[in-house]
């Protein structure tokens, strides 16, 4: 394993008079394909920047395995940045643009030749090597970068976006070839994107960053089935967001009294009775037809049916609220249109917290609320 | 041009293609080629035919002078002074007949010369005619100290453009990659002022540094090492540094900017990717920076270089005729005081021959194609 881990202590980066980074503490373990996911704009690239020494933090303290990165310049960390638009030397061709960190090493031609030879065969660019970036496709600059960083064996991988320019079936097979690298090295990840897909597929863990804040630190199955706030809630998969007011909260399932009714879901900690919430609830959470054993019944009028191949998309209506459904085509064959709808969904499937900023990913769901909620913002 | 016609209609398109035409024609082809068609044209100052012009010349003013003489006289005037032109009688007396008959004798004497003269010069004028009208011995027939001024005069032009190159990379490194934009302002701001002054205005204020009361000395007398008093001040006008300076100084932002402009084109993440990868300041320039910044580079040595030898004004203002004569100098002299245009020509020529080999040079060391400096 050659990976380290990387510590940060309240870490904060301004600009001015803007802050974009606020104190963060965050922990990275040796080895590990970490992920920071957020809209852009939100202060995940000043974060690498931090972390590769391009720019000292406001506060805070920065280590990388057992030593303290305060005054360590970036050229001497254990870190190698993959740029989001990667940066290649463009006068340089493969092989020496993969070698540039041995030259800078002072490591002899033949040395470098051999060594870049191993990473050109790790990423696949095997005939490629006299040739110009300019003369490669997406992937490949792409595998070019990721082997130029790995060439100065970094104990610390930083990828900023890294996929970003490419299309979309290239992204894809990208994500599953950056694992591998990943799995095959040992280096520790730290992989920065706005997509969640991305995100969630590659990671063994995820941060939530959000306008400078991370807000929440977890494996993908966890950021996915138990959001702690509003934010990752709405930004991470879709999710019908109702809102009330909490009138008990036991055992660690609140009630909120909505514009439908009473509804129960799971608290999240620290959630006070009488408190503005939200509860969220998955499409795939919501049951219609078998619904009445669920813990939650809304009546709801249909709108529109989409199919959409592997499921089918509902969407209704509930007075003022929309909300959307996502049913298998089993369960779908066994809606009565005909009769008065309901969802249901269980207690354990929806999650209750304080009401808080919401993503604004331009695919909320189900939430008429929002235009009051961002006019207060 | 399909293009243009689409864009423009036809009427304006032809009316600009037929001005550019023109003005091509008049400004730039047909001086250069009147001046390739003189510079081919021997003219041997010493052969036999412009001896003859120029005997012919002194006989048809003795002939004159007899003439006069023969009407008005001797010549005598009020101060008794003897006018030095007139030989023979010195007195104020009229002449006698034999004097007259002298005179008329010298006179028809003179007419004889001039008259064989004439046919000779006739005879010489057509086997020239006959002759083929070109050679390119106004090229061999530079003399060895002009040859050692053109030398000299192209190796000042290069330290120009190397002491040029060397001053204005940092500064267009720190405008273009180094500083925020409101520091980028300034620096131009300060880069560009001295120059909305005339060309010949900046050149002059250069004197009133190297003048003998100027800056250099007056700081030199407060220094201590100088004085007024006994005259021991030093005469900066001979030393060739002070060409240098003010060239530098007159052409520099001639390098600054291509330079610059290329510059700021280069993606910071670059510079960036290779500090990551642990290069130490000197490899980022040499590998990243300047490969990026070559065609910048090499317009700005270029067009210095052009500039600097090429340059009439500065030597001729700053040197104030104390240091020899640059190759500009030389060119002037051949147009204006000997008069001479066809080795005028040729001296152009051949310097501008040498600007061009100094611009395939310098592509051949950057190992840029025309094409990438056009731009
Ligand atoms: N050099 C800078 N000067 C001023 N503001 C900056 C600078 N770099 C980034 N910012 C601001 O900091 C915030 C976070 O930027 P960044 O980290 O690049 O976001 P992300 O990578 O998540 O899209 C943004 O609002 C951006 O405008
Ligand atoms: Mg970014």
């Amino acid at each position: 394993m050659r990976g380290k881990e990387v510590v940060l202590e309240k870490v904060s980066a301004k600009f001015g008079d803007f802050t974009a980074v606020y104190p963060t503490d965050l922990v990275v373990n040796a080895g590990e394909f970490f992920s920071i996911l957020g809209p852009s704009g939100c202060g995940k690239t000043t974060m690498l920047r931090m972390i590769s020494g391009f720019l000292s933090p406001a506060g805070g303290s920065i280590r990388i395995g057992e030593d303290l990165m305060a005054g360590v310049r970036a050229n001497q960390r254990p870190t190698a940045l993959i740029f989001q638009n990667l940066a290649l030397f463009p006068y340089m061709s493969v092989w020496e643009n993969i070698a540039f960190g041995l030259e800078a090493r002072g490591v002899s031609k033949v040395e470098r030749r051999k060594r870049a030879q191993e990473l050109i065969d790790l990423v696949a660019l095997s005939g490629e090597e006299m040739k110009k970036p300019d003369e490669l496709s997406g992937g490949q600059r792409q595998r070019v970068a990721v082997a130029r960083a790995l060439a100065v064996e970094p104990a610390v991988l930083l990828l900023d976006e890294p996929l970003s320019a490419l299309d979309l079936k290239l992204r894809q097979h990208m994500r599953a070839e950056l694992r591998h690298i990943q799995r095959m090295t040992g280096v520790t990840f730290i992989y920065i994107t706005h997509d969640q897909g991305e995100a969630l597929t590659m990671s063994d863990r995820v941060a939530v960053m959000n306008r400078g804040l991370i807000e929440q630190v977890d494996t993908s199955d966890r950021i996915y089935d138990r959001p702690s706030t509003p934010f990752v809630a709405s930004f991470v998969g879709e999710n019908n967001i109702l809102r009330g007011r909490i009138t008990a909260v036991e055992d660690g399932v609140a009630t909120l009294e909505s514009e439908l009714g009473a509804l129960r879901g799971r608290a999240v900690a620290g959630l006070a009775v009488g408190v503005d919430a939200m509860l969220f609830v998955r499409p795939e959470a919501l049951r219609i037809g078998d619904e009445s054993q669920s813990d939650n019944r809304v009546a709801v009028k249909p709108v529109r049916r989409d199919m959409e191949g592997a499921y089918v998309n509902w969407v209704l209506s509930a007075g003022e609220q929309s909300i959307v459904a996502h049913m298998s085509k089993a369960a779908d064959a066994g809606i009565d249109h005909d009769r008065s709808m309901h969802v249901g969904f269980a207690a354990d499937d929806a999650i209750v917290m304080a009401a808080g900023e919401l993503a604004d990913t331009g695919r909320q769901l189900a939430d008429t609320g929002r235009q009051d909620d961002e006019a207060a913002v | 041009m399909k293009q243009l016609f689409e864009i423009y209609g036809w009427p304006l398109t032809t009316f600009f293609s037929a001005c550019v035409a023109l003005w091509l024609t008049i400004l730039i082809v047909t001086p250069q080629f009147f001046m390739i068609e003189l510079s081919l044209r021997f003219e041997d100052r010493g052969d036999r035919l412009t001896k003859i012009v120029n005997d012919l010349d002194v006989l048809y003013r003795d002939k004159g002078t007899k003439e006069y003489d023969l009407v008005n006289g001797p010549a005598c005037n009020t101060t008794g002074m003897v006018n030095p032109m007139m030989t023979g009688d010195s007195s104020c007396a009229q002449f006698g007949e034999e004097d007259k008959l002298r005179l008329e004798q010298q006179v028809r004497e003179l007419e004889d010369r001039i008259q064989s003269l004439l046919v000779e010069e006739q005879n010489l004028k057509e086997i020239k005619a006959q002759q083929f009208p070109y050679s390119v011995r106004n090229y061999t027939a530079m003399t060895g100290l002009h040859a050692w001024t053109l030398t000299k005069t192209v190796a000042f032009a290069l330290i120009v453009t190397l002491i040029a190159l060397a001053a204005c990379y940092p500064v267009a490194y720190a405008v273009a990659l180094r500083s925020g934009p409101v520091k980028t302002v300034i620096l131009f701001t300060a880069l560009f002022v001295p120059y909305a002054v005339n060309e010949l205005m900046r050149i002059y204020a250069w004197l009133t540094v190297f003048d003998l009361h100027g800056l250099l000395n007056t700081l030199l007398v407060i220094a201590g090492f100088a004085s007024f008093a006994s005259d021991e001040v030093i005469i900066w006008y001979r030393f060739p540094g002070t060409v240098l300076v003010v060239l530098v100084y007159t052409y520099i932002l001639f390098m600054v900017f291509p330079i610059y402009n290329t510059m700021a084109t280069l993606d910071p993440n670059q510079v960036e990717a290779a500090r990551d990868l642990g290069a130490k300041t000197w490899r980022i320039h040499w590998r990243v920076i300047i490969p990026h910044t070559k065609p910048g580079i090499a317009v700005g040595c270029i067009m210095t270089f052009m500039l600097a030898a090429g340059s009439f004004s500065v030597p001729y203002i700053i040197t104030r005729g104390l240091q020899p004569k640059w190759f500009t100098q030389l060119i002037y002299d051949k147009f204006y005081e000997s008069s001479n245009w066809n080795l005028g020509s040729a001296y152009s020529f051949t310097l501008l021959l040498i600007c061009i080999l100094f611009i395939f040079g310098v592509m051949a060391i950057f190992g840029v194609k025309l094409r990438q400096l056009a731009r």
